[in-house]
C-alpha cells in the first residue's frame, strides 16, 4: 500500500463517519430486542454490579451533545484503531522475521 | 450483538474466555506467519473502518436495528487469521473505552464475532469461491459469507445465553437467528459495496492467494 492509498482510505473513513454516524438508528440492536421481548434485558442491569466503567460509555464524550459525541468518538476511535492495528500487524510481521 | 455484563453464567463466561484466548493465540501465530508487508497498513485501515462502521446502526423494521460486524469482510481483505485478530482488537477497544459489550462478556464477544463470525464467514467464502471463480463470483461469495457470519455469531451468542439459564434455548436460538437473518442482509450489502470498491481501486490488496494458486483466474 502506498502512502496515497492510506491517506485516501483514512479520508474516506473520516468523511463517511461524519456523514453517517449522526443518522445511526437508536433502536435496540438484535440482541437487545430479543432480550427485551423475552424478558431478560433487565438481567444486564440487575446482576452486573458494573465491575468496570469505561471512560466514554455509549460513545458519549463529556460536555458534547449525542450526535457530536458520536462523530467525535467515531473519528477519534477510528484513527486510534488504525494506529493500534497497524502496530500489531507490524509487530506480527517482525515476530516472523526472527 | 455485543453481550453486556450480566447475561452469561460464570461457567459460560469462563469457557468462552478460555476458548477465545486459545483461538486468538492461534490466530496471532498464524497471522504472524502469513503477514505480508502490504497487509500491515491494510489491517490498520480495516480496523479503523470496522470501528466507525459498527457505530452506524441501520433500522431493520420492528423497532430494531443492526450494524456491520465486518468479520467476513476483514477475513476476505486480510486473510482469516489477521481478520480475527483485527475484530478482536476492535471488540477490546469498544469494551475498554466505550463500554460497548461487557468486560466479563468480552471473552464471549470475541469468541462469537472475532472467531466464530470471522472464521466461519471465511469458510463459507472459500467454499463458494470454489464454485464461482470470477470477480462476480467473489462478490456472491462475499455476500453469502457476510450473511452467514452474522447469523452464525448470533447462534453462538444465543447458545451461550441459553446455557447460562437466562432464557430457554428453544426461545432464544430461533429469536436470535430470525432477527440476525435480516441484519445479515445489511451486513452483506455493506460488505459487497466495500469489497467491490477495493477490488476496483486496488484489486491486489484482496487476500485471495490460495484460490488463485489452485488455478483460478
Amino acid at each position: 500500500m502506498r502512502k496515497k492509498d492510506i491517506i485516501t482510505g483514512i479520508t474516506i473513513i473520516v468523511v463517511l463517519s461524519a456523514l453517517f454516524i449522526p443518522f445511526a438508528s437508536e433502536s435496540p440492536d438484535g440482541l437487545e430486542k430479543v432480550a427485551g421481548v423475552n424478558g431478560f434485558l433487565s438481567s444486564a442491569a440487575e446482576t452486573a454490579s458494573s465491575p468496570f466503567t469505561a471512560p466514554f460509555p455509549d460513545y458519549r464524550v463529556p460536555g458534547m451533545g449525542d450526535k457530536t459525541s458520536g462523530v467525535v468518538s467515531g473519528i477519534a476511535g477510528a484513527l486510534a484503531m488504525f494506529c493500534i492495528c497497524w502496530g500489531i500487524a507490524a509487530l506480527l510481521r517482525k515476530m516472523r522475521a526472527r | 450483538m455485543h453481550i453486556p455484563d450480566g447475561f452469561l453464567s460464570n461457567s459460560v463466561t469462563l469457557a468462552a474466555w478460555a476458548a477465545s484466548a486459545g483461538g486468538i493465540g492461534y490466530s496471532l501465530k498464524k497471522a504472524s506467519l502469513e503477514m505480508k508487508d502490504r497487509t500491515i497498513p491494510l489491517m490498520g485501515i480495516t480496523a479503523a473502518f470496522l470501528f466507525s462502521a459498527q457505530m452506524v446502526n441501520f433500522p431493520i423494521g420492528g423497532g430494531t436495528s443492526g450494524h456491520l460486524l465486518g468479520g467476513a469482510l476483514a477475513a476476505i481483505l486480510l486473510g482469516p487469521f489477521a481478520g480475527s485478530v483485527t475484530l478482536a482488537c476492535v471488540l477490546v477497544f469498544q469494551c475498554l473505552l466505550f463500554q460497548d459489550g461487557g468486560i466479563t462478556a468480552l471473552g464471549a464477544n470475541i469468541f462469537n464475532m472475532a472467531l466464530g463470525g470471522t472464521l466461519g464467514g471465511y469458510a463459507v467464502f472459500r467454499t463458494v469461491m470454489f464454485v464461482f471463480r470470477s470477480d462476480g463470483g467473489t462478490l456472491i461469495a462475499a455476500a453469502l459469507a457476510s450473511w452467514f457470519s452474522v447469523v452464525f455469531a448470533s447462534l453462538l451468542c444465543a447458545v451461550e445465553i441459553g446455557f447460562s439459564g437466562v432464557s430457554p434455548l428453544g426461545i432464544v436460538v430461533p429469536a436470535m437467528a430470525g432477527i440476525h437473518g435480516v441484519i445479515g442482509l445489511g451486513e452483506a450489502a455493506i460488505s459487497v459495496a466495500v469489497l467491490s470498491f477495493v477490488m476496483k481501486a486496488r484489486p491486489d490488496l484482496v487476500y485471495l492467494k490460495p484460490v488463485r494458486a489452485e488455478g483460478g483466474p
